[in-house]
């Protein structure tokens, strides 16, 4: 499969098999996802981990693909923001909240929050705005103060737990 | 955390908060932005920079570069057709030529067919240099005379003194931008000869402008188009790619696609300018001031570009939103070899006004006067005159906005079982309770609003309806900061009609103001108010021909027109019976002149904005760290168009003054970047920010349609002076530099400033010769 710097290999990404070819071997999930594959909602900002712009869920976890080696998701599920968001072209609860509760300006963090929210309220249903808070940490927005953000996930995150 | 905002897919006009339009696709991931934009068979592009912070370039060896396969261009200076660019002065190297000035400096440039052969290219690329030394103070930049401007303002009688004297030296630090996007885009080759260039822009037709001119190609050969644009704050009103994007696509006859990295993103761009400043506070001991003196030096980097405004509304916004009936302010803008320093949100205000009211209230001490008695006292009113000699002949309403920060209900107090996010450091914080203390400080700010000094605003919008539907073509840039929705409320209130979309900006449409100085929603939004309005007049003149009506008894409400009863006749739609009106109209805003003319009665700015912030602090003051609790910030807005964008735009902006206040610092050391990622530039989380109470004060703006005025900037103008209040009174350090660290309030490092009458001994020696010697002497 390997031929110098490049190699071959399938990835599961919203729940189907992708062949990527010649790819370099150190390329990150970010880019194979963006420049393989064409999922451009899945952001790139820092390429350091510090902002989660680029936030997918990895078996149902969110990670940062920007740190993440394609090649050793092989066998893994990726989810991104296109897999996440209802095929309808409608919106999850969590992504109807946040257009409510208005915080969007430029939206370049949105995506990767959302996949962060999604995956706290899995975790922590019922999770107050403190947590949120606490759970957001590591998606940085420059736009907004995150108050809209933070209100949206507690009200998404309470249905859930009433669900 | 909020006001409790909701937005309205269903709401429409001036005043409502109706959602973005754009919200559905961002929050879906759908929405594209520069970063994204991808051709088929196009190629990557990248940069090599200098390595040194000033040095001759001896040689350039593009050979290896050129022999790598899968590289297709490769270019250096000797490429470039005119190679200088800049937005007021065109002093600024599309690629270096015989010098670099600062690290990260472009000095050639690849395209190759995949980023990592584009990347390892440019690092093949052969370079010699002689290293030269390096200006990096920008008190020795002052001594050696490199200033691109200098400012010189009296005002009334400058020998004046007043009973009470206060003064100060205060220092800010070199703020990033961090927008989440990094610089991104593609040029690819169009029409007979001619490039189009898309990628993230606050101004479309002046990027079209400089890279026409570096080109040496006409400007219809050059089509702009912004894209999606991932955040902006002014730092996007300068090119870096884009020239070299549309060099490399005209050599290849290929689309030619940048992606910098963080890192390139912040080594290719200029920062908001680092500054010094000291001014002394003249009053009577009851409380009036009597005189201002200033001396202001704002640090501009290696070349001018726009650093004369900077300095210009510097000077003249020194004196805060007060009212000083004599002044003496000298300012500099110097170069340096520390990387490139601009506009960024508040350009040139930030820093005066943290010093400004850093001041005042160190007068107010002096005084024994209470800081927001002394704000109300010498509160600028209308028809008072400013230091630059004009007139504050539009609405003023500072006693408002003090009165209403200063009154909001305070907080409750810290409670021992608060969850961990809201004690000073955060989660998992070592902070004791016992060490923690509450304080309050409070701030007021002035912002001019629009482009100041001679700089020609205006706007031009085109406004067509069609089966209902109206389109607004107008070129000014969508940021992040909501100018669709704003251009689409305006056009639905004036118009009638609620179905309205508007194009992205492009320069194949009329000019429009730069999304810059806080201007775009009072200048773009009258010109579309104008062409909806001469829209509608078409459609009831024709309405009433066709059914012998007299327009003058109808009108366009919610989708019809309507007669004077507000008896619905017929959809606009059927009234239209197939037809296309259209209008295009141009709004000005009025003119200004520069500080050095005082004697021309126009004014230097268009108009002004003000706000005040009460901020509330808990520190640790024994680690040293802090919880910012709470901001009721009050702002001057003219008249919201949509409460939602508005509270957004107050909640942001004083959260990036929070983050310049506390911990953005982009250090330097011997001309070299230290922290040019986001694991060592920090900027607010979730965790570090307070609760936000905001309050609009509506003094509609006369000659602007539905009294709108410019709101963005001001925000993050008012709200490092507050928090450092806040810590002050926390701390009962002098503090006056900013960011306030840890390190500082814990007492562990010195603050870089120095203030003279607080009764603290600086721990640096006397400042440099050449600083020294501006200063006036003792009255």
């Amino acid at each position: 499969m390997s031929s110098g710097e490049r190699i071959s290999y399938c990835i599961n990404v919203n729940g189907e098999q992708h062949v990527i070819e010649d790819a370099w071997y150190f390329e990150t999930l970010l880019g194979v996802l963006r420049k393989h594959l064409g999922l451009n909602g899945t952001k790139f900002a820092c390429g350091t981990g510090h902002c989660g712009a680029c936030t997918v869920h990895v078996d149902g976890r969110p990670v940062n693909s920007c740190l993440e080696l394609a090649a050793l998701t092989v066998g893994h599920q990726i989810t991104t923001i296109e897999g996440y968001s209802p095929a309808d072209g409608s919106l999850t609860r969590l992504q109807e909240a946040i257009v409510q509760c208005a915080d969007v300006q430029c939206g370049y963090c949105v995506p990767g929050l959302v996949m962060s929210a999604a995956a706290l309220i899995g975790e922590q249903p019922g999770a107050s705005a403190e947590d949120v808070r606490e759970g957001l940490c590591g998606n940085l927005c420059r736009c907004t103060a995150y108050g809209g953000f933070v209100e949206a996930v507690r009200q998404a995150a309470s249905h859930e737990a009433e669900a | 955390m909020m006001n409790g905002f909701v937005t309205d897919p269903n709401a429409a006009g001036v005043g409502t908060p109706r959602r973005r339009p754009d919200s559905w696709a961002k929050v879906r991931g759908e929405f594209e932005y520069a970063t994204d934009i991808a051709d088929s068979g196009m190629l990557w592009g990248a940069t090599l920079r200098s390595p040194h912070p000033h040095a001759r370039i001896l040689s350039v060896n593009l050979e290896p570069a050129e022999r790598m396969p899968g590289v297709t261009s490769v270019m250096a200076a000797q490429h470039v057709p005119h190679n200088l660019c800049g937005m007021i002065v065109a002093d600024t190297p599309v690629l270096a030529d015989d010098m670099v000035r600062y690290v990260g400096e472009p000095v050639a440039i690849v395209a190759a067919e995949d980023p990592v052969l584009a990347r390892r290219a440019a690092d093949a690329i052969e370079v010699d240099y002689e290293v030269l030394p390096a200006i990096i103070d920008p008190v020795v930049a002052l001594e050696a005379g490199a200033v691109y401007r200098h400012v010189k303002l009296i005002h009334g009688d400058p020998d004046v003194c007043g009973e009470v004297q206060a003064e100060g030296e205060y220092v800010t630090s070199r703020q990033d931008h961090a927008f989440l996007a990094p610089d991104a885009g593609i040029a690819r080759p169009w029409g007979r000869g001619g490039i189009e260039v898309i990628g993230a822009a606050q101004w479309v037709h002046e990027d079209r402008r400089q890279i026409a001119a570096a080109l040496r190609l006409p400007e219809e050969k050059v089509l702009v188009r912004n894209s999606g644009v991932g955040g902006a704050f002014g730092g996007r009103v300068s090119m870096t790619w884009q020239v070299h994007a549309a060099l490399l696509a005209l050599h290849t006859g290929r689309p030619v696609k940048f992606l910098y990295s963080r890192t390139e993103t912040m080594l290719a761009r200029y920062h908001r300018h680092p500054s010094r400043i000291w001014l002394r506070h003249h009053a009577t001991r009851d409380g009036r001031l009597v005189k201002l003196e200033a001396r202001i030096l704002l640090e501009d980097g290696p070349y001018a570009h726009a650093a004369g405004a900077g300095i210009g509304n510097s000077c003249t916004l020194i004196q805060g939103p007060y009212s000083i009936p004599n002044a003496d302010v000298e300012g500099w803008s110097v170069a340096t070899n520390n990387g490139m320093c601009g506009s960024m949100r508040g350009f040139g205000v930030v820093e005066p006004m943290f010093a400004c009211e850093s001041n005042i209230d160190n007068l107010a001490r002096t005084l024994g006067i209470g800081g927001v008695e002394l704000r109300r006292i010498n509160a600028i009113q209308r028809g008072d005159r400013w230091i630059s000699n004009q007139i504050q002949d539009r609405p003023t309403p500072t006693h408002p906005v003090m009165d209403s920060a200063a009154q909001a209900p305070l907080p409750d107090e810290p409670s021992a079982s608060r969850h961990p996010v809201d004690r000073p450091g955060g989660v998992a914080s070592p902070a004791r309770d016992e060490y923690v203390r509450r304080a309050v400080g409070f701030a007021a700010a002035a912002k001019n609003v629009c482009l100041s000094e001679a700089a020609e605003v205006n706007s031009t919008a085109t406004v067509s309806l069609s089966d209902g539907e109206a389109v607004i073509d107008c070129a000014a840039a969508e940021v992040g900061q909501g100018f669709v929705n704003v251009a689409i409320q305006v056009a639905q209130s004036t118009l009638g009609v609620t179905r309205i979309r508007i194009c992205e900006a492009a320069t194949d449409m009329a000019p429009a103001a730069t999304t810059d100085g806080q201007q775009q929603t009072m200048t773009s939004g009258p010109a579309i108010d104008r062409a909806a309005a001469a829209v509608k007049v078409q459609l009831l003149r024709f309405y009433g021909n066709q059914h012998r009506l007299d327009p003058s008894g109808l009108d366009v409400e919610l989708d019809f027109v309507v007669d004077r009863s507000g008896k619905r006749l017929a959809t606009v739609s059927e009234a239209a019976a197939g037809r296309v009106f259209r209008a295009t109209e141009r709004f000005d805003q009025r003119r200004t002149r520069t500080v050095d003319e005082p004697d021309n009665p126009d004014p230097v700015h268009v108009t002004m904005d003000f706000s005040a912030n009460r901020c509330v602090v808990d520190v640790d003051l024994e680690l040293g760290l802090v919880k910012v609790v709470q901001m009721d910030v009050a702002q001057d807005v003219g008249r919201v168009v949509n409460p939602v964008a508005a509270h957004g735009q107050i909640c942001g902006g004083s959260l990036m003054g929070m983050g310049m206040a506390l911990m953005e610092n982009l250090q330097s050391a011997n001309g070299h970047m230290l922290n040019t990622d986001w694991s060592t530039y920090l900027i607010p989380t979730s965790v570090d920010v307070p609760t936000f109470r905001t309050r609009f004060v509506e003094e509609p703006e006369p000659g602007i349609s539905y009294g709108v005025k410019g709101m963005g900037e001001l925000p993050h103008v008012q709200s490092p002076p507050a928090v450092l209040a806040a810590l002050r009174a926390a701390s009962g350090l002098p503090l006056s530099s900013i960011p306030v660290t840890a390190e500082i309030l814990a007492g562990i490092e010195a603050d870089a400033g120095i203030e003279a009458d607080a009764g603290i001994e600086a721990d640096e020696g006397p400042p440099p010769a050449a600083w020294a010697n501006v200063m006036p002497r003792r009255g």
